[in-house]
This record gives C-alpha cells, structure tokens and sequence, in this order.
C-alpha cells in the first residue's frame, strides 16, 4: 500500500520526503483516504488546466486542419498549407493590419498620456488627486456597453465621422487607466531622492528624468504596452459602436464567420498568441535578470 | 594621484579661526527657511572655509538637514542669502551649483554598474570618455573599491555603498561636499572605521566638507568645526575643543557629552574669578572663561564627569569647590566607574572615578563630598530651570 516515488506528483514528494513522517506509524485506512484525496485534487486540477487550454488548444490544432468546405470545424486532414499562406484571405488580412495599425497609434498616446497621469499622481499630493485616482478605475469597472454607447451617442450628435479616429480615440479611453494604473504601482516604489541625486549631480531635470527615471520605469510602461495591445486587438463591442465602415480583426472575423471560416483566423489567432507568449517571457526573463544583477 | 586629480593638496583647517583666516567657500547670510508656519531655520549665519571639515550637530528637527538641502539647491531660504564662492546661488537650481551630496540613503542609480554611477557626474559635464574613465578610476582607488568597477550597488554592502556615493559626488571636485547622516545606517563598528576613513579621504582630497549628523561623538571626531543646532537656531560655533569645553548654553553643555549642571547666581567678578553662591548656600571659586559676569545675574555652573573626584582622592590642581552628596548609584564599567549621587538640594549629579580616585571606598548610601579643582568647573552664562539642573546628557 506504499505509495511509490515515482508515482507522486512533485508538489506531493517535498511532504514524502520528511523523514518526521514515519509511514509505519500510520494506519493503511488513514493512507489510502489521503491518497485518494491526493488523486481526486489531481484529477481536478487537470480539469481546470484542461477547461482553461481547451479553447486555445483547438485553436492551434486547426490550423494544421484541411477542410473540406467553407467551414474549419471537423477534422478533415492535416496540411501545413494554411501557415505556407496565412495571409490568403485578402479581408482578414487587411482587417489584421488596420487593427494593428489602431493598436500601435492608441498604446502610443494612451502610454505617453497614462505614464504622465501615473507620475504626477506617484510624485504630488494636490486638490483633486484623489478624485482623479477614482475617475482612473472608471473606465475599467463601466461595463464596455455603457461605454461604447455612449461614445457612439456623443459622435453621433457632433456628426463626427465614424472610423479609424473614432476608433483610436475610443481605445486610447480604456487603454489610458490601465496604462495609468500599471505604471502607478510602479512608480510608487521609485525612489525620488533618486532624481535629487541625478541633478545634484548636474543633470538637467529633462535629463535626469531620460537617465534615471524613464528607465527605472520602463518595466511598467512595457508591462502597460502589453496589457493594452492585448486590450485593443480584441476588443469588439465598444469597436462596434465607433467604427462606422472601418473593420477591425475581431469585427471582420466575425463577420467572416456567417459565410465561411477560413483556417487563417486560427493561423493569425495562433501567431497572436505566440508574439503575446512570447512577450511575456521575455519581460519575465528580463525583469528576473534586473532583480538579481 | 592627487596633484593630477585636485590640483594641490588641501590643508583641513583647524580652530574656529578658520574662517577668518582661509578662504571662505560658502557664507550663510541670516538665512530663514519656513515651511508654511512652521520656521525650520530661524537663522542659520556662519562662513564654512576652503578645506574645512564642517559639522551640523543637533537632535531631528533642529534645522540641519534643511539648512544642507538650502546649500544643495533642493530647497529656496525664505530670507537671507547662500553665497558660493562669493556668488549669491540662493535661487540656483541643484545642477547648476558645484556642490556635491552624499545621500542619507546613498541614492545610488540602481540600473547602473558602479563605474557608470560614479562616471555619472562627469558625462553630465561632458567631460572627454578617456579622461572620464580615468578619473572613476582614481576616485574608485581613493575610496579603495577599484576592483568594484563593474558590480551593480545592489551587489555592495552597505559600507560600499557608501564609498561609492562618496566617490560619485567627489568626482567632479566640488566646491564643498555635503554629508547628510551618511553613516546613519551603518551598524557601530563600520561607522567607526567609516568616520576615520571620511577624515582620510577629505585630507587626501582637500574638498571642504559639511556633515550633518545627530551623533556628537562621531561630530567630536571628525570635525575641525561644529555648529550646534536646535530648533532652527544655530547655538555654538566652535572647534571640538571649545564645544566641549566652553559651551554658551545649558543645550550645548548637554547634548555634547555628559555635564552636571547647576544653577548658581553671580556674587561678584574679580580678574579671571567669578564667585558664584549655590542653591545650598555655598560659594564656589570659578574661572571667567573670558567673559565679564554681572553680579547678582543667574547662569549655570557646569561640571564634566570626569572633573568630579570624592573629597579622599587627590585633587589636581587647586581646589574650586565641594559639595555634600549620598551615594546613588555605582556601575563599573572597565576603564572608569560611573557614580551617581544626589546633592541635599535633590539635584542628580555623575562622576566618572578612575582607579587613582579609589571607589572602592564608597558604596550606596554612602555619605561622600564631592570636590573639583578650580580649572575642572564652568561657568555656562544662560540661567536654567533649577528643575533640569543635575546630570544632562543627549543619549
């Protein structure tokens, strides 16, 4: 009835190995409930892992898929022909880019906009500091719907037309508190003194802050940059209500999805995913290297 | 090394003379600094000379800090003048004045290797790359840590650390370097080392110094000159030597080192001779000090601990007064023993007995006079509160 080592999943052996435990002074009953415990938590955990990796797990396999019609939904053969030629369909492709292009013009401003809020918000107390710091979450905790209506409300009564600005100009609204936000938790750690000693050593204030401040930063505003990249490429209700005829990636997917459902959005959804994996890694790794030299 | 780095060799001063007779680096003119309604400094005037080791001592609070971030350029005085050099810099902005600072907490760019933290200065003044390695590198071997050049401050101990600020705000050869409470956060035996390598460093440099701290004995040992502060006043100017020996207030006598104090009304002044009656009704004999005492005026007599023997040791020198005491307490503590007594008048008062003065003779309870000589007693010209008379000591 000894469980054996080789069996027991690793966060169980660290508990194995105290030598406090003696396995004879137990009884077998009492071992077998807490191995069976053991295995239903197992069992459990990989159901979660599974339910969270399913989705994204199809997604990958289907691009490998071949389908027979309109419709990549049932496995008809396997073909790399779809990661030979992900930009096939002209729609999707055109859609993808307009959206990278509305994702990198609204990180740019929501960055430069947010980092400031984030900084002035760390580094002074004044009147209404505090009613900013609630305005911030706002937009995070409005249901997008709220939102995008009443954007689509406030264009629609100026005559505004509806397209790539609107679009930018929505974006760069949510994307500014979370940028704000990231790069407040940041900052408030940044040691100010750190900026007396720059100009005290001859910096200039524009330069300290290029030399000391800005770098010291910068895993917040990257860490802001990601988060919102994420945030714009898919967003779709409050794009839907601003966009008039522009089309974005979620949008034309969508579209794309009542006539036919080409292979490509899974090849474009997968390197979507492996850029942001990717990214994230690479943070990951770097802010450990910075922790530790 | 230092003829290329500095130029010439400084000469620290010594004696409050110093101003006088070198040249003044930085001259406080009734500089006021308030925040709001609060005063931090009343006002802070006094000239700090070329070479100078300068300290600002006081308890938190008392204005020192202010005053040196007013010197640095991170605050503006209310009233009065900062003059560097000569040049009124009052409203100069931090990096525009050719003054340096060592930070309470090093402040130390943590992104930056060592060499680039200390090269930092030196690229803001667009100083040639060649000459800015060369000068690191020599200001690197003066604080000992050349082979440190490529570390990261979070890879130094705090004693490092240190060094390394030092040798980031001298590098460009400031006017006048400023220390506020850079040892604070070193444990006692590195600050100790620290306080004689600080002194080592300023000769070998020459750079006029102005150290904040609390701490009077490190303010003691390092200094050529100590500005006593407290709340917002400066109190007493003076070298080592003058500030212990010839405090001008009651605060002086107390926060440097430990003093009895008593409070004593002036009889008469004849020469050098004061003679003061006591509470109890005694009178004592008391040097002058080299100021004229009014009859009749109430100041404070202040006796060191280790000017006061029992009544059986030999006293040294002639005999300036005795009072009638009973022994309160006795600790040994190796070089000296520390004895407590209380005068019939209640008032607390310390000796410090050597082995010449024979304790061993005495113990708690014991009914013992305490003497000194005439040259040991002082003569503080301010009157206190017969309630904080007795033994005062900062910590």
């Amino acid at each position: 009835m000894v469980m054996s080592e080789g069996v027991a999943p690793p966060y169980l052996s660290r508990e194995l190995e105290q030598p406090g435990k003696t396995r004879k002074g137990s009884t077998s009953s009492q071992r077998a409930g807490s191995r069976w415990g053991r295995r239903i938590l197992t069992a459990f955990a990989c159901l979660v892992y599974l339910y969270l990796f399913l989705p994204l797990i199809n997604i990958i396999v289907f691009t490998f898929n071949d389908p027979a019609g309109r419709y990549n939904i049932s496995w008809d053969g396997f073909t790399i022909n779809n990661w030979l030629d992900p930009f096939k369909d002209q729609e999707l492709t055109n859609a993808f880019i307009r959206s990278l292009e509305v994702a990198v013009l609204s990180i740019s401003i929501a960055l430069i906009m947010g980092s400031l809020v984030a900084i002035a918000l760390a580094r002074y107390r004044f009147t209404g500091s505090r009613g900013i710091e609630i305005f911030l979450v706002l937009p995070l905790t409005t249901p997008e719907i709220v939102l995008g209506a009443s954007l689509y409300q406030l264009f629609l009564g100026r005559n505004v037309v509806f397209g790539f600005s609107t679009v930018v100009i929505a974006h760069v609204m949510f994307c500014v508190s979370f940028v704000a936000l990231t790069v407040k938790a940041r900052v408030r750690g940044f040691d100010w003194t750190l900026e007396d000693a720059a100009m005290d050593l001859g910096a200039s204030p524009w330069r300290s802050f290029r030399k000391i401040t800005f770098p010291l930063i910068l895993p917040g505003i990257v860490a802001a940059a990601l988060l919102s990249f994420a945030l714009s490429l898919d967003d779709y209700i409050v794009t839907d209500f601003t966009k008039g005829e522009f089309t974005t990636f979620p949008i034309q997917v969508n579209n794309a999805f009542r006539v036919s459902f080409p292979p490509q959005v899974n090849v474009l959804a997968t390197i979507v995913l492996i850029v942001s994996v990717l990214l994230l890694v690479l943070t990951s790794v770097r802010s450990e290297k910075g922790a530790t030299r | 090394m230092n003829e290329v780095l500095l130029g010439e060799e400084g000469t620290p001063g010594h004696g409050a003379a110093v101003a006088g007779t070198a040249d003044v680096v930085i001259r406080l003119e009734n500089v006021v600094k308030k925040f709001g309604e609060y005063t931090a400094v009343e006002s802070a005037d006094f000239d700090i000379a070329e070479g100078e080791f300068f300290s600002m001592l006081g308890p938190s609070g008392c204005g020192k800090t202010t005053t040196l971030r007013m010197i640095a350029g991170f605050e503006q005085p209310t009233a009065g003048r900062i003059l560097l050099d000569g040049v009124d810099v009052s409203n100069t902005p931090p990096h525009k004045r050719n003054v340096n600072t060592v930070f309470q907490n090093y402040a130390l760019f943590p992104h930056m290797s060592v060499f680039d933290n200390v090269a930092f200065g030196l690229r803001n003044a667009k100083v040639p790359e060649a000459e800015v390695t060369k000068r690191v590198t020599d200001l690197l071997e003066i604080v000992r840590l050349p082979e440190y050049a490529k570390r990261r401050p979070n890879q130094l101990s705090g004693g490092q650390q240190q060094r390394i600020a030092l040798a980031r705000a001298l590098v460009n050869l400031p006017k006048a370097l400023l220390l506020d409470e850079p040892l604070g956060a070193l444990d006692l035996k590195l600050r100790q080392a620290m306080q004689l390598e600080l002194k080592r460093i300023q000769r070998e440099v020459g750079i006029t110094f102005i150290f904040v701290t609390h701490d009077q004995e490190e303010a003691l040992t390092m200094s050529d000159r100590i500005a006593v502060m407290t709340q917002g006043r400066t109190d007493q100017i003076g070298t080592p030597t003058q500030i212990y020996h010839q405090p001008t207030t009651a605060f002086v006598a107390g926060f440097i080192g430990t003093a009895n104090l008593l409070p004593v009304t002036v009889r008469s002044h004849e020469g050098t001779t004061v003679t003061v009656d006591s509470r109890s009704g005694s009178q004592f004999r008391v040097p002058s000090g080299g100021r004229s005492h009014q009859p009749g005026s109430d100041v404070t007599l202040m006796i060191r601990p280790e000017r006061l023997v029992p009544s059986f040791a030999p006293v040294d020198g002639v005999a300036g007064g005795s009072i009638p005491t009973t022994v309160t307490s006795l600790v040994f503590q190796g070089p000296v023993v520390r004895c407590e007594v209380q005068t019939d008048m209640g008032s607390a008062l310390v000796a410090h007995l050597g082995p010449e003065d024979d304790p061993g003779r005495l113990s708690v309870g014991s009914r013992v006079d305490m003497t000194w000589a005439y040259e040991g007693a002082y003569l503080v010209p301010e009157a206190i509160d017969p309630e904080a008379a007795g033994i005062t000591q900062s910590n």
